[in-house]
């Protein structure tokens, strides 16, 4: 069932409470709160993307999202590999097309042996509520060098709105 | 910005030299994924002329992924060294050897004793010399 959050009621002494009262404040805030937005998606097949470039790049990662108000939990893991053992694959988050990182260290930074695989997880809360709107959320990726590839090799990511 | 071309087989340390040539170093690498099945987009810093995307988007056509660089051309030939040497008959040398009885025995084992020399160094990177063909 579909609902909308609304604020919590403070009772008063000898207040009447009707059938109309508690479907608003007891049913449909319980209803939100198990049916909260919500979305994921995943690749595990192990060719999710790769890119040769120094600057953050679109990895096709998203979770669109329409939020009632509250704040978002955001949460993408999965693993990367590099081209070169020199090489950084630098991870980040964009949020409605901002880096909602560092412009150059991202949010994480994962290296690994030549062509081997290690994890990588991002979790990000909303610093505060962004509006009560469709939202995007998508994970970037870089290479440290414009020469060699960083690749995430699998992933999955999920947005769920969390309250205040 | 981005310019969108058809996937192909590259071979990447070429294709980079080859579009770093060609876009006067405003080409700023190349991605691919699931999201964007048979497709490759190819980075440009941002106010790339047209003119400039044109000549870097004509190179990745003309790319031929089974052409070497200096550097994999020089790697072929040392792991072919590296074979010659594991299947040198070290044997048959020294039997030549303890059969030569005069210069003219002497100079065909000099050669190969010199060919495996050769193949020895550039096998271990220690010299990147065309080889003398002895």
């Amino acid at each position: 069932m579909t609902s909308t959050w609304t604020a919590n009621r403070t009772w008063t002494d000898g207040e009447l409470v009707n059938a109309s009262i508690m479907n608003q404040y007891i049913r449909d805030n319980l209803d939100w709160l198990k049916g909260r937005p919500y979305i994921s998606e995943q690749d595990f097949d192990g060719t999710f993307f790769s890119t040769t470039s120094s600057s953050f790049q679109d990895t096709g990662a998203d979770a669109v999202l329409t939020t009632t108000g509250g704040r978002v939990l955001v949460l993408a893991f999965g693993s990367v590999t590099v081209g070169n053992g020199a090489t950084s694959a630098v991870l980040t988050l964009y949020e409605d097309g901002v880096n909602k990182g560092d412009a150059t260290e991202g949010m994480q930074y994962q290296t690994s042996a030549t062509n081997g695989r290690v994890p990588f997880c991002m979790a990000y809360i909303t610093p505060t509520a962004p509006t009560a709107a469709a939202h995007t959320w998508k994970v970037y990726l870089r290479s440290t060098d414009n020469t060699n590839s960083a690749a995430i090799k699998q992933y999955q990511m999920w947005a769920i709105e969390i309250g205040a | 910005m981005d310019v969108n071309a058809p996937l192909k087989t590259i071979n990447a340390p070429l294709l980079k030299t080859e579009l770093d040539a060609a876009s006067g170093g405003a080409y700023q690498g190349y991605s691919v994924g699931s999201k964007w099945p048979g497709i490759v987009r190819l980075h440009f810093a941002d106010g790339t002329a047209q003119t400039v995307i044109d000549a870097t988007l004509a190179a990745y056509t003309a790319h031929n992924p089974n052409t070497l660089t200096a550097d994999q051309t020089l790697a072929a030939r040392r792991l072919t060294a590296a074979g010659d040497l594991q299947a040198a008959d070290f044997v048959a040398v020294l039997n030549q050897i303890n059969a030569a009885t005069s210069l003219a025995d002497a100079k065909p084992i000099l050669k190969k004793l010199l060919a495996l020399t050769y193949r020895l160094a550039l096998a271990q990177g220690l010299t990147n010399a065309t080889d003398p063909g002895a």
